[in-house]
């Protein structure tokens, strides 16, 4: 006789669910590259970029950079490092939070000069179901050749997702100074305002940035933005462009520009960087079927916002069986069941039954949904 | 005593499944109108001479009943799973234990062909199928095509994976659908790395070079 399973296989919102190993995917752009700097003449060239994202669980790093071979025999090279890990999130009544620990370091160096930053940043998020805030501090270090200096800057955001599209706010304060060199910045400060959109369809992918950066005591106020695209033709290979005006960049020293590029991108499309990772999110595991402390199976829902939760299935003769809240946002129910497959729906509210969300759904036949288990 | 044992766990078995049977026609009495009850008792009964278990189709009839269907709509229903269950069976043979039934009902209901279901069973004739039949239905329900998910899941099943290696399939390839990978690349690629040991993801960033946005770690 086969031995009942300690845990009942959990199809949980397993779709959503934290990947269980690390994963690493690498990617390379090759394409031309036209730019111009501030009252500087417009220069054109070719450009390689490649890029490797690391991605586990609550971690990401990237790194990559880029290598610009220009005319007249000019060029440059960029790079970066970086990377933010989360923590686990506490449910406090309808709402989440996390903390985030950020770090990166970049550099860009021409034919007469080299600069460079590295930055830490602490954040801590609250989120619900669609959208979020967040505030930010954070301490760095910047160098323009032979200068260098401190950064320390403090943020606020918000984020929602609406559909597949994501918009932040963020407004952030810098304060920088550069000691040294042949050029060196007394103490000074600057704040950033901007918005973004990420949106992502069927075959493209769409970044749309912009905001405006306020005068320093050697800067105007300038404005910034950027439009990115990727338009996949196939799963390995995409279109890829960009047009982009960067600010003025006083902790570096670097003058504001204007970039526009076109090129390919090799590498497979996958999930494109979140405010808060996926595990985080509020799908994260809308639905989770585990085993209780005496080998019963424990069904949990995340519903923040719901007054009831109602769970039927097989196993309940098909009567509506409600859920404990079990804290903020998670209701919960044990109860015996045998091994087997069993079709179950649930209901929030008094409303349409349904398939829990992440479990293999079909149609019920009656107009709805409803969700297939294997306990095991 | 081993011995005197075993017939009375037998027994107590049997009376379990009795009583069980005997609650279920309670519960069809109270929810259902005489002339649904009728008609689903005769599609139950047909099942039951069939050797297809009862259980899912009076279940089923409740399911229906309780999401306020009906009685036509029930015994449609009703005729319907006891159709794939008999199909399903016939696929997976007649020692098919009622979970795998139950999923390879489900399998045939999302667009997989029989044939497969009896492909699953020669690959793997003493297993439970039923994790890797409802992985197999969820992938098709995704809207990846049946023949390529059955292709995909068959050379999982045949590779001698475990149940924990499809639950982790289906993770993949529905994160990987919701990430925009395109489904039988998805499947394909999660496949390859059940079977395999790989992995696969995709680039991080958009465009060339640094957007005009300003960075941040």
């Amino acid at each position: 006789m086969r031995s009942r399973r300690a845990a009942p296989i959990a199809f949980a919102a397993a779709a959503l669910a934290a990947p269980s190993a690390a994963q690493v995917s690498p990617s390379v752009e090759a394409g031309v590259i036209g730019t111009q700097y501030a009252g500087g003449a417009a220069v054109g060239g070719a450009v390689l970029a490649p890029s490797v994202r690391y991605q586990r669980n609550f971690a990401t790093v990237d790194a990559g950079g880029s290598v610009a071979s220009l005319a007249q025999g000019a060029s440059s090279v960029q790079w970066f490092v970086g990377g933010s890990a989360f923590t686990p999130a506490l449910s406090i009544r309808s709402a989440r939070v996390a903390g985030e620990m950020a770090g990166g370091a970049d550099g860009y160096s021409a034919d007469h000069f080299r600069v460079g930053q590295q930055l830490g940043v602490a954040r801590a998020h609250i989120y619900q179901e669609e959208g979020g805030l967040w505030l930010e501090g954070g301490l760095g270090h910047a160098r323009r050749d032979d200068a260098a200096g401190e950064i320390v800057l403090g943020g606020l955001g918000a984020w929602r997702r609406a559909g597949s599209a994501t918009i932040t706010l963020s407004m952030t304060h810098t304060r920088f100074e550069l000691r040294g060199g042949e050029f060196p910045v007394p103490r000074d400060a600057f704040t950033d305002v901007g918005g973004a959109l990420q949106w992502s369809g069927p075959r493209v992918d769409v970044d749309l940035a912009g905001g405006a950066r306020t005068a320093t005591t050697q800067s105007a106020l300038n404005g910034w933005g950027s439009l990115a695209s990727a338009w996949w033709l196939a799963p390995h290979a995409a279109l890829v462009g960009v047009l982009a005006r960067a600010p003025e960049d006083p902790t570096r020293g670097l003058l504001s520009g204007t970039t526009i590029s076109f090129g390919v991108r090799l590498g497979l499309r996958a999930q494109r960087r979140r405010v808060l990772p996926r595990e985080h999110s509020r799908e994260q595991r809308p639905f989770v079927l585990g085993a209780g402390d005496h080998g019963d199976s424990n069904f949990s829902v995340d519903a923040p916002r719901a007054a009831r939760v109602e769970l039927m299935g097989d196993f309940t003769d098909w009567k509506p069986v409600p859920l404990a809240r079990a804290d903020g946002s998670h209701w919960s129910l044990l109860m015996p069941i045998t091994p087997g497959t069993y079709h179950v729906s649930i209901r929030i509210d008094g409303g349409k039954w349904m398939a829990p969300p992440g479990v293999p759904a079909f149609a019920d036949g009656f107009d709805g949904t409803v969700g297939v288990i294997v306990v095991r | 005593m081993k011995r005197a044992r075993i017939p009375a766990l037998a027994l107590v078995a049997l009376v379990a499944l009795g009583v069980r049977a005997g609650a279920a026609q309670q519960q069809l009495d109270a929810r259902l109108d005489p002339a649904t009850r009728a008609a689903v008792a005769a599609l139950v009964d047909s099942a039951r001479d069939k050797g297809l278990p009862a259980e899912p189709l009076t279940a089923k009839a409740l399911e229906g009943a309780s999401k306020g269907a009906d009685g036509a709509r029930i015994v449609v229903a009703v005729r319907a799973l006891a159709a794939r269950l008999d199909a399903a069976r016939t696929a997976l043979g007649p020692a098919a234990a009622q979970a795998d039934l139950v999923a390879g009902a489900a399998a045939l209901q999302a667009g997989v062909q029989p044939v497969t279901l009896a492909k699953m069973r020669a690959a793997r004739p003493r297993e439970a199928l039923a994790v890797a039949l409802v992985v197999l239905a969820d992938i098709v329900a995704r809207g990846v095509p049946a023949d390529t998910a059955s292709k995909l899941i068959l050379r999982v099943a045949n590779s001698r994976a475990g149940d924990d290696a499809f639950d982790a399939l289906r993770r993949d390839v529905a994160r990987d659908i919701v990430a925009g990978a395109p489904l039988v690349v998805a499947a394909a690629v999660r496949t390859q790395g059940v079977v395999g040991g790989a992995a696969a993801d995709g680039p991080a960033t958009t465009g060339l070079t640094s957007s005009g946005r300003p960075r941040s770690p």
